[in-house]
């Protein structure tokens, strides 16, 4: 049963169309990364999917319910962080929640606000200003607030933003806990490998349109046909492999990188085994979503490759 | 409905919590000490040049000065040779008993007894009584200046008449001269706050309802909500007025006790015309020069006591700053800046008011809300008479209600159609 979806969404802005013809699905229980170099418009269309903004053409539906039309209905069913969680610095982060209980029209309020510190383990600072809060507190209480209300569609903008390894990690677990229960997540990020590790489908974004939908484990598990070898001597080894027939040899550090298939490995370290070279370790190599990503990018020309390219960069530095 | 309710709680907690209303409050307290601080200054200045001691006082000086110049008139030359002819020493001595007499009867229509001070009152009731009905029965000239004059003529007696016989039907003596009391007070404090100061606060309040949010970037987790737009703009619209008129009637309420504790209670049963508004003719003389003929209408003209005229000016100045409320609050949601937006609220009311000032007698201006901030003085003629135009408590709130329904219809339209892309 899908929970979103996209149908021939387009925005224009001036005359300018930021988005074109988008078409998505996002099926309960599931968690779906949108990706795109920056200005390709995702946020655009996450402020469309949350009824912030309205699409030129098009329909957004959320369990069915048209996010304009049938607003009440559509927005009852999600939770949502848009960019930062920009919640009320002069506010406590309890007030905060309180208030976003109230706009929902909670049952129960003082026990679920309860319940929803405790999933993000912010329980102990609860009745501090915000204006105290460290970033990550912040993100933990943006995360809170969507969640309060019960929705079945979480819309999270660059959810791990100013989150430390721990929390990052902790905020993966939740978003795939709420996925086992039924909710389904749609997540964008320029942390290509968060959505490698958090997602189960993808779509991949460029220029106003998407250019690809994929399941990451398609993305992902399909052999690029290299094998990483780490060895003792590698002038000797790769002598042995120029000699058993293997001439494609890169190095890669004190690694080599063999273009080999899955079904060489044992020839090729028998071959090593025989001529006498150390090895420490075989692995074959899997495609990563970032090589993906920018082979999906790539694909669409020159300007798109530079974007690509410098989006990738970004995320490497940080 | 319960919806609303909870759109308006939420907007009141966030309302309490933030610094402008704190602000708007601190600024109104310590402009209310410093008004108080004036007040009393002048008021003691009355007292010690204006009041009954001070002409006793007074009284008793010029009667000693009186006594000397006899001496003086008596034998001249012995105590001043060089002061003048006794020419002067005469002259001097009429002054000074003519200053003597008055003083006795201002001391003596001070002191005179209730019975006696009505008596005077029915007096001068019965004389201008006579001097309209006199009036009336000429022959009204048929039309230009001595027509209008006549008619202007009748209005003025009428007018006195008014306040007189309200004076003796209910036993409501003037107030000694130089004195102060809280109603009068917190009429003077409308009177110079209403224009600039008092809507100053409104739009610190509520200038930065929306566009705040969208500066900080919370309008965007407060719209994701089944909550429909336009219900939240109206629960803030609702919590911007409240705030606005507590404010406003809070900061009245304050200057009247301070005036009650300073000054005591009286004062509540003067009178105060009301419902009058002026009608202006200009006439061109053969020689050029021109004439103005300023004739009162008092078709609806009444008599309040001055505590209800008080308390109603309260409730009007209480709407007036509503207006300026909702005209910050369409600035706020046109703005995305807080800044821009309390600059554009602050700007509309300080450019409106120096363009009244400005534009003088000019049409325009009764159409402009800022003239109409002080409606109480629409309602006593105040306004009509500075502004020289027809200018009615009727026409005033008229002309807010149009600016107000307008800036609201504006909001809300804004607001609800208005894509958020980049708070």
């Amino acid at each position: 049963m899908s929970v979103l979806t996209l149908e021939g969404v387009s925005k224009r802005i001036g005359k300018r169309w930021i988005v074109e013809d988008l078409n998505m699905t996002v099926n309960q229980g599931e968690v779906y990364g949108f990706l795109g170099p920056n200005g390709a418009g995702k946020t655009t269309t996450i402020r469309m999917i949350v009824g912030l903004a309205r699409p030129t053409r098009g329909q957004i539906r959320v369990l069915g319910h048209d996010v304009w039309r049938d607003r009440r209905q559509a927005m009852s069913a999600l939770g949502a962080i848009v960019e930062n969680p920009e919640v009320y610095s002069y506010l406590t982060g309890r007030q905060n929640l309180v208030h976003y209980a109230r706009l929902a029209g909670l049952e129960a309020m003082p026990k679920r606000i309860d319940e929803v510190a405790e999933m993000v383990r912010l329980k102990d600072r609860l009745d501090e200003k915000v204006r105290r809060y460290s970033l990550g507190m912040r993100q933990r209480l943006g995360v809170a607030q969507a969640l309060l209300a019960r929705p079945r569609l979480l819309v999270l903008d660059e959810p791990t933003n100013g989150l430390d390894p721990a929390g990052m990690r902790e905020f993966r677990e939740l978003m795939r806990a709420l996925a086992e229960q039924g909710t389904s997540v749609f997540v964008s990020s320029h942390l290509l490998s968060e959505i490698q590790m958090m997602c189960d489908r993808v779509a991949i974004l460029k220029g106003g349109r998407v250019v690809g939908e994929h399941t990451v484990a398609d993305l992902t598990q399909a052999a690029t046909g290299r094998v990483r070898l780490q060895v003792g001597d590698g002038g000797l080894a790769m002598g042995v492999l120029a000699a058993a027939g293997w001439s494609h040899v890169k190095t890669e550090g004190q690694a080599l990188l063999v273009e080999a298939e899955q079904s060489d490995i044992p020839r090729l370290v028998r071959a090593l085994v025989a001529g006498g070279v150390d090895l420490y370790a075989v692995e074959p190599q899997r495609e990563s979503l970032e090589q993906a990503f920018l082979e999906l990018t790539e694909a669409q020309g020159a300007e798109s490759l530079a974007d690509g390219r410098s989006a990738a960069g970004g995320e490497q530095g940080a | 409905m319960r919806e609303l309710m909870r759109v308006c709680l939420n907007e009141w907690m966030k309302l309490v919590r933030r610094r402008r209303l704190w602000v708007a409050s601190l600024l109104g307290v310590a402009m209310v000490g410093l008004f108080a601080y004036g007040t009393y200054h002048s008021y003691q200045m009355q007292q010690k040049y204006n009041s009954l001691a001070a002409w006793r006082q007074q009284l008793a000086a010029n009667r000693q000065q009186l006594a000397d110049l006899r001496r003086q008139q008596q034998h001249p030359g012995k105590n001043n040779p060089e002061s003048g002819t006794s020419d002067v020493v005469a002259r001097q001595i009429q002054e000074v008993q003519d200053s003597i007499r008055q003083l006795q009867q201002q001391i003596s229509e001070e002191t005179e007894s209730d019975a006696q001070w009505r008596q005077q009152q029915a007096k001068s009731v019965r004389e201008e009584q006579k001097s309209l009905a006199r009036t009336q029965a000429q022959t009204a000239p048929a039309s230009g200046l001595p027509a209008a004059q006549h008619q202007s003529d009748i209005a003025q007696t009428r007018l006195s008449l008014l306040s007189d016989s309200y004076r003796l039907t209910h036993g409501v003596r003037p107030l000694p001269s130089g004195s102060q009391d809280p109603y009068s007070m917190v009429m003077e404090f409308t009177d110079f706050s209403a224009s600039v100061f008092l809507p100053l606060l409104a739009v610190i309040l509520a200038a930065d309802f929306i566009s705040g949010e969208s500066t900080s970037g919370t309008i965007k987790l407060l719209l994701v909500r089944p909550v429909p737009r336009w219900k939240v703009l109206l629960g803030k619209w609702l919590v911007a007025c409240l705030a606005t008129a507590l404010l406003t009637a809070g900061l009245l309420a304050v200057v009247w006790l301070i005036g009650c504790l300073q000054y005591g209670t009286h004062g509540a049963w003067q009178p105060q015309v009301v419902g009058l508004s002026y009608q202006f003719q200009h006439f061109m003389a053969n020689d050029g020069s021109s004439t103005n003929v300023v004739i009162p209408l008092l078709a609806h003209a009444h008599v309040l006591p001055m505590w209800a005229y008080v308390l109603a000016s309260a409730g009007l100045e209480v709407v007036a700053m509503m207006v300026v409320a909702t005209i910050a609050l369409l600035c706020s949601t046109l703005f995305k800046s807080a800044m821009a937006s309390t600059a554009a609220a602050l700007g509309a009311v300080v450019i409106g008011f120096v363009v009244s000032q400005f534009l003088h007698g000019s049409r325009v201006v009764p159409l402009l809300f800022p003239t109409h901030m002080n409606l109480a003085s629409d309602w006593a003629g105040q306004t009509a008479q500075s502004l020289e135009l027809s200018v009615s408590l009727g026409s005033g709130l008229c002309t807010l209600a149009v600016w107000g329904v307008l800036s609201l219809v504006g909001a809300f339209v804004c607001f609800v159609r208005k894509d958020v892309l980049n708070a």
